[in-house]
């Protein structure tokens, strides 16, 4: 004997309209459980992103032997290209080196030298994720022993302050999402269940009338998950409007990304459908 | 079509049935009589299958029923009709909702359910307050709802637990009247009752229990 869905369907969504102050209350914890995982998801995600733009713009810098002649340039970029496919290689001649150094120093300089000083270099940088302290430190014993290279620059301590950043931001991100998961679980069902023992004479009297188990839980489960998923959508939008609020009013240029925040939807269906289950299942005993 | 062999049912407190055996027939108008905790409801609830004997075998409709699985148990008690002391109208619903949702339960499409509990509504002449909320009826109207929510999917028996409570005497004749003439439609009825008196001449036969034991009957006794 199958649940009929026309009934498991109407009883779900009723039962919402039915005690609107509890629907309120379930709906508002599921809210706060869905704004609360996606504030911590969204939080680590802009972390990362913001570590991975920091360390895309880092570069190091080889700088030439000035014995090299300039001619053999070109083929020492290719060699440094081929040492490597992820790495990329940038050429800046003398004459590009002291354009940029007067435009962000000094334009005068030039005017009381008699000669550019500065060497010619080549600019590497590295995808993020090859981007480490010790990958950096391995970079620069390999460089060093290329023929025609003086000397590699780099800032190893932000470099490190980066990386140990973005580990601290995974570390804590996991940590602190795991706890705000359990913590939404916990809110949900708990609001859920709340809800719907405070429908048990109606599901004690529909047993007793010939509903079947499994159409009771089929209705609760769908009460779960239709509150649950209004809490994530109102969760979502919460956060939207947070994020708006914030590069708007706050720190114009932030530049937050909520990919996927309608994600938030079904994955508040999933935490209040345990509550339901849960909250029925006490009421289905003979 | 319901017999009781050698029923006992103890509960925690020491109240229940011991060995109790009668038998109702198709058609039959039953009472059962006795004081409180004599055990009236305990049968009821044997019959609905709320409760399963500890000893003993409780047959309805052929089949003892001493262990049924939840999908029999559903099935069996769609074909039941139960009315509760405190007639158990879910406050939360129209009167209309009320005496529909066996309907639904049982499969029915959304045009004979209205179909069916309008009718229902109608004949026990709640036709003005199908959107009432119980807590808008009088006690007799409430007993009434009750009473049209128990009989409009048809059943083959109707228990009905106390249906003269809380009412006074002109409603409790209109409900003896309606179960007269449900049980003159070939219903069986076995209703448990402080005042059997209020069913002389329509009732067939009084089961009268005595704490836990069968007292005396008029009839029914296997």
């Amino acid at each position: 004997m199958r649940p009929r869905l026309s009934f498991v369907l109407r009883e779900g969504w009723q039962g919402i309209r039915r005690n609107a102050f509890h629907s309120f209350t379930a709906v508002a914890a599921a809210t706060l459980a869905c704004g609360m995982l996606g504030f911590f998801y969204y939080a680590g995600l802009n972390l990362q992103r913001l570590a991975g733009t920091l360390l895309r713009q880092f570069q190091f810098e080889a700088f030439i032997s000035p014995g090299l002649p300039e001619d053999q340039h070109p083929t020492l970029l290719r060699q440094l290209q081929a040492m490597n496919s992820r790495w990329t290689v940038t050429y800046v001649s003398r004459a590009e080196a002291a354009a940029r150094f007067a435009a962000e120093f000094d334009p005068d300089l030039f005017n009381v030298l008699d000669e550019n000083p500065l060497p010619a270099s080549f600019r590497l940088t590295l995808p993020p994720d090859y981007l480490r302290p010790d990958s950096a430190q391995a970079l620069v014993q390999r460089l060093g022993a290329v023929e025609g290279l003086e000397e590699l620059v780099y800032d190893p301590h932000l470099l490190a302050l980066i990386h140990n950043g973005r580990q601290r931001v995974a570390r804590w991100g996991a940590f602190l999402g795991g706890a705000a998961l359990l913590l939404a679980l916990g809110l949900t069902w708990n609001a859920v269940r709340l809800k719907i023992e405070a429908q048990r004479e109606a599901i004690h009297l529909m047993g007793l009338m010939g509903a079947t188990p499994e159409t009771l839980r089929g209705a609760y489960l769908v009460q779960g998950a239709i509150l649950g998923m209004m809490g994530g959508a109102c969760g979502a939008a919460l956060l939207s409007v947070a994020a708006v609020v914030l590069q708007t009013q706050l720190a114009p240029g932030l530049g937050l990304a909520l990919p996927h925040l309608w994600l938030l939807i079904p994955l508040g269906g999933l935490l209040g459908m345990p509550g339901g289950l849960l909250a029925v299942g006490r009421y289905l005993k003979l | 079509m319901i017999r009781f062999l050698k029923v006992t049912h103890q509960h925690a407190n020491g109240r229940g049935v011991e060995d109790v055996s009668f038998a109702l027939e198709r058609g039959d108008f039953a009472l059962l009589a006795g004081h409180t905790g004599a055990g009236k409801t305990t049968i009821l609830r044997l019959i609905y299958l709320d409760l399963l004997p500890q000893s003993g075998q409780v047959m309805i409709e052929g089949k003892f029923r001493h262990a049924v699985n939840p999908h029999e148990r559903a099935l069996l008690r769609r074909k039941m009709g139960i009315v509760f002391p405190e007639s158990r109208l879910l406050p939360d619903r129209t009167i209309f909702e009320n005496v529909a949702l066996p309907l639904r339960i049982s499969g029915e499409s959304s045009h004979r359910v209205h179909l069916l509990a309008n009718r229902m509504l109608y004949r026990f002449g709640l036709q003005k307050r199908v959107n009432s909320r119980p807590g808008e009826l009088s006690s007799g109207e409430q007993k009434k709802a009750a009473l049209a929510r128990a009989l409009v999917v048809r059943p083959f028996i109707l228990l009905a637990d106390e249906p003269l409570t809380n009412i006074d005497a002109q409603a409790g004749a209109e409900i003896v009247e309606l179960l007269r003439q449900v049980n003159a439609e070939g219903t069986t009825i076995l209703a448990a009752t402080h005042q059997p008196q209020a069913f002389d001449g329509v009732a067939r036969f009084t089961l009268r229990l005595k704490e836990g034991r069968l007292a005396s009957a008029g009839g029914g006794i296997l």
